[in-house]
């Protein structure tokens, strides 16, 4: 990387020279001369310590400033202290309308808004919400407004957490984890659950002053999902029976989307993570229609085009269209006003949100949002610790202890994030491999039995993860309706390697080599080489060693080859690989596993590309997979369109035990989902629920939170 | 001189053409490109990915051609001054190097300024007072200067000044400040922040300067000229700054163009480690997620600055020393 090196240092042999003379001389007074070094730096800490001073008075004038203006601004509202990870049940409710949260009197708004309104430049809080804005029960306490929230976001992203807070989708899961109205009024189906006719809030405005109306929905529709260009392939999510959806305009809120068959669970996908969520309530069609050839000259596109360096106008319509574009309007609590990357990406609140408290003050309480640039995971804990952030999230299991130990002196909390439990080393085969020998053991689902009871997964969890993981298949999100937890999911995850020798015997691998290793069915030496990921879980790489040790006690050769995560995933993708192992989900929560491509073998990341592809193409592409995993498929189908819930979880039931039955991945250990993605929580930060439904803060209403100082 | 010079620039053609294929192929090496890294996060955050749209998502963004076309692509647009379009941040890629530019100059700047400055006398004391208590001493700061990776050095100075005070120095900026508009106080909070990179980035430059300075001056002390001026009477101090000083200086000058490159890409690490918003991090960034013309923009922009920077250092070295003039 340093350039220098390309060079010959000149004179550099004099110097190595003359230091490996005088290095026999130094060694005595190393010592003394490291004393002397320690007691420099400790001289330079207190210094610094004093330059650190005058920042903070200088910062008094500025927080002065600020609380002119906000004359609601003074000491906290809470003074009890904040519940901890799960300490409290769920006390928030998203009432639909004002008359089902009781009525409302009258709307109150942030003290910089009111400014404005005085001044003209904006129309009263009346004019700028809904008919029917939602009225959030808060968590804790009616917050105060002010104050700017902490966040970080990594190097490489453009938006950390606010990448999901930006969107507020047609519908959402309740902090409950129900799917209840967002965007939508209310929606209804047909008999047969083929015509879903949603009804939008009237008078909500985009964050410009504009209406959001049926139009809006329309335009995603027909102009950005219908065009060929932007939208080559359009998420199958929208299509029933290789179908796509066809969405009408009923009147200027309401409209029908309508499917060639059942399709029950759209609802629920409209405000699912990895469901169509995002575009409906996201297309303004008063700003991006400047952008569209179908209502601007093609000559006034290209202009914009090369004042902007595009190459063609999907570009530039992207660029206009993402969601840390500045100048697009928004439906969200807080909107961007700067262009990542930069140091600190601000957020501002968006003076038209549609969203109120029961006493009638528009939500969001909080000022700005603040997405810090921390780059470096080790610095991004040390400002955690430090009490310099508000909200931070997963900052991964390793760190826990740490994190409790400072909780105090840091003066955050934790709460938990639940997710879907995060399977770590699942092992996959490559089921199409060209190898005779291997294609016909991998294929046989005793000889992956036989590997899964091989493998001492206590001892995996001893060594390597020290407790905050259970011995597990891949399993589904724990309790209900899932029961990841249940004993399906402990399915051949017994240590009993006399039984895997039994197995492995019964299936004629009897001939050993002179290491005492199995042979192939044809006699030639059997090697699986194991493809790690370093990527996710990075001890990926650890977990397949000690695997290779329980295998070669059974007799069974394998080498491990760790993978950076990108590679790995091009070469899973492309059948490079012979055994690989990666982490993985069932789904649960929000996350349907209907979502998930590992639970019904869709394309993606899972255990068989060739079969996804083959099940996705009519049998074009790939390699025609076995019976269960068109069963998977057929099962898949029933569930999308069955409207009870109960014959959905029994349905689901069943395509767990065929997973079970089959084990095309073999699964070692599964994470406590607490643990998985805990949150770090300031203790200045309040009306945060103690626990989020699927890892997802956005449910559970960040407009909510305030600073409670 | 001149024709030398002019030489030197011609040459310079084309080494860069040389250096712009290797750095293509190295930014090409990785299998998979841009669309795969993209796909892969799509994938991480549960998105559904439709193999048939990053396709076509390939296709327009040039990605399915073959190498060569795609690498005379790119280095015509560089000739026409276009550096691309960076995939990754869906901005032009010259605008993301120019928004930075200041920050990376700015601590390059601080830690070359600190790096001469300190080595420069250190350097002369230790090899005038060699075996010297205070030799050893600096000796020894310079192994560990040396020896320490930076961003190791940044992670303990980082560690330790938060133990010492609770603040956590990441980043240029309070966080008062952070959002701020451009005031005096904004700039005292910013030389507050300043110290640490440049210390951190300085302090392997600056061991390494000791060392050349300290050993090319006790090359120059055991000449017989120093000798004779001496024994003429000349004052010890007029003596050492007149004459062994001035030649033990050249090899210093000579790697002075050298540090051109490290102004625009600072110390990769440490900045990363430092939170600073220089070019650095974004550079480490398009080259994991292979977003090529980000990339191979700033490798090009590197390349060019360090030929410049050895052409610089010659005619400064020519200008020092008329041996090497008359050598040319």
């Amino acid at each position: 990387m340093d350039p220098r090196k390309l060079f010959v240092h000149r004179g550099g042999l004099a110097i190595r020279a003359r230091m490996a003379k005088s290095a026999s001389r130094i060694v005595p007074i190393l010592i003394i001369l490291s004393l002397l070094l320690a007691a420099c730096g400790s001289a330079d800490a207190p210094a610094a310590s004093e330059d650190a001073e005058p920042a903070a008075q200088e910062s008094a004038p500025a927080a002065d400033e600020s609380s002119s203006e906000a004359a609601a601004m003074t000491g906290p509202v809470l003074t009890d202290p904040p519940a901890g990870a799960g300490e409290r049940e769920v006390q928030s409710e998203v009432y639909n309308t004002p008359a089902d949260a009781g009525g409302i009197e009258s709307y109150q708004e942030a003290p910089m808004l009111a400014e404005m309104v005085a001044s003209g430049a904006l129309p009263p809080v009346e004019e700028r919400l809904p008919i029917n804005p939602i009225v959030i029960k808060p968590e804790e306490a009616v917050g105060k407004y002010g104050g700017a929230l902490r966040k970080t976001v990594s190097g490489q992203r453009a938006m950390g957490e606010m990448g999901w807070w930006v969107d507020e989708p047609l519908t959402l899961h309740n902090p409950k984890g129900v799917i209840v109205p967002n965007v939508a009024e209310s929606w209804a189906w047909n008999d047969d659950h083929t015509e879903l006719t949603i009804n939008l809030r009237k008078g909500i405005k985009w964050s410009d002053g504009e209406p959001f109306t049926a139009n809006d929905v329309l335009f995603w529709w027909d102009d950005i999902i219908l065009n060929e260009d932007l939208t080559p392939s359009p998420s199958t999510l929208l299509s029933r029976g290789g179908e796509m959806a066809q969405v009408a305009m009923i009147d200027d809120f309401t409209v029908q989307f309508s499917f060639a068959e059942p399709y029950a669970l759209f609802p629920t996908y409209l405000g699912s993570w990895g469901g169509p969520r995002r575009g409906p309530t996201t297309s303004p069609k008063h700003y991006l229609s400047q952008f569209h050839p179908d209502y601007v000259d093609q000559s006034e596109i290209e202009s914009m085009m090369s004042d902007g360096g595009f190459d063609n106008w999907m570009d530039l319509f992207g660029q206009k269209n993402n969601s840390v574009n500045t100048e697009k309007p928004s439906l969200a609590a807080w909107i961007p006003t700067t262009v990542p990357p930069n140091p600190v990406e601000v957020y501002v609140r968006n003076p038209y949100f549609w969203k109120v408290d029961t006493a009638g003050n528009q939500l969001p309480y909080i000022d700005e949002v603040h997405e810090i640039r921390v780059a470096d995971a080790e610095a991004a804990l040390l400002k955690t610790i430090a009490g310099e952030l508000d909200f931070v999230r997963a900052l991964g299991t390793a760190n826990i202890p740490v994190l409790s130990e400072n909780r105090e002196s840091g003066n955050f909390r934790f709460a938990y994030a639940n997710w879907m439990p995060n399977s770590y080393g699942n092992i996959m085969f490559n089921y199409t491999t060209d190898d005779e020998d291997k294609h016909q053991l991998y294929n046989d689902k005793n000889f992956r039995r036989a590997l899964s009871v091989a493998i001492d997964r206590e001892e995996i969890i001893k060594l390597i993860y020290k407790g905050g993981v259970f011995a597990s298949q891949i399993a589904p999100l724990r309790g209900p309706p899932y029961h990841g937890e249940d004993e399906l999911f402990q399915s051949w995850t017994q240590f009993d390697p006399n039984m895997a020798n039994q197995m492995l015997d019964d299936l004629g691998l009897t001939e050993r080599d002179d290491q005492g290793f199995r042979l192939g069915p044809s006699g030639n030496e059997l090697l699986l080489i194991i493809s790690a990921t370093t990527a996710w879980p990075s001890e990926t790489p650890e977990l397949m060693e000690l695997v290779k040790g329980y295998w070669a006690e059974v007799g069974i050769n394998a080498t491990v080859t760790p993978e950076a995560g990108q590679l790995w995933g091009t070469r899973h993708n492309t059948g490079e690989h012979d055994v690989s192992a990666r982490g993985g989900h069932f789904g649960g929560g929000p996350v349907h596993p209907t979502l998930n491509s590992n639970t019904f073998a869709m394309r993606g990341w899972q255990w068989a590309p060739d079969w996804a592809a083959w099940l996705d193409t009519n049998g074009e592409q790939g390699a025609e997979p076995p019976e269960d995993v068109k069963r998977l498929r057929v099962l898949r189908d029933q569930i999308l369109g069955e409207p009870d819930e109960d014959t959905r979880n029994a349905l689901m039931r069943e395509v767990f035990e065929i997973h079970m039955d089959n084990i095309w991945s073999i699964g070692l250990v599964v994470d406590d989902p607490k643990f998985g993605q805990l949150t770090n929580v300031h203790n200045r930060l309040r009306n945060v629920v103690t626990w989020s439904i699927s890892g997802e803060w956005t449910p559970t209403i960040p407009a909510q939170w305030f600073i409670n100082e | 001189m001149w024709s030398f010079i002019l030489r030197r620039i011609l040459l310079m053609v084309p080494t860069l053409m040389v250096v712009s294929v290797i750095s293509f192929a190295i930014i090409e090496a990785p299998p998979g490109d841009f669309m795969d890294a993209y796909v892969n996060q799509l994938l991480q955050q549960q998105e559904a990915v439709d193999p048939a749209e990053i396709e076509s998502l390939r296709k327009r963004y040039g990605l399915d051609a073959p190498t060569y076309v795609r690498y005379f692509r790119w280095l015509g647009n560089i000739l026409q001054g276009n550096l691309g379009r960076s995939l990754e941040w869906n901005q032009p890629v010259s605008k993301l190097i120019a928004d930075r530019l200041p920050w990376s100059m700015a601590i390059s700047v601080a830690s070359f300024l600190l790096a001469y400055a300190l080595a420069i006398p250190i350097g002369l004391y230790s090899a005038t007072r060699q075996y010297s208590l205070g030799d050893y001493l600096f000796t020894l700061i310079g192994f560990v200067g040396l020896a320490t990776p930076n961003f190791l050095l940044a992670l303990l100075i980082l560690w330790y000044y938060f133990v010492a005070t609770g603040n956590v120095a990441v980043g240029l900026f309070s966080d008062e400040y952070l959002v701020a508009p451009w005031s005096f106080a904004k700039f005292i909070d910013l030389l507050k922040h300043l110290w640490l990179p440049a210390l951190v980035v300085g302090t392997a430059g600056t061991a390494g300067l000791i060392r050349v300075m300290r050993a090319n001056l006790l090359d120059e002390l055991e000449r017989p000229y120093v000798m004779v001026a001496r024994s003429k009477g000349l004052s010890e101090g007029k003596l050492l700054v007149k004459y062994p000083f001035r030649i033990a200086m050249n090899p210093v000058a000579s790697t002075i163009g050298w540090t051109l490159p490290t102004l625009v890409n600072g110390e990769l690490l440490a900045s990363l480690v430092l939170g600073l918003p220089t070019i650095a991090p974004l550079f480490v960034g398009a080259l994991l997620n292979q977003d090529m013309f980000l990339a191979g923009s700033v490798v090009m922009i590197l390349s060019t600055l360090t030929l410049v920077g050895t052409l610089l250092s010659d005619i400064v070295l020519a200008w020092l020393d008329p041996r090497i003039r008359g050598a040319i």
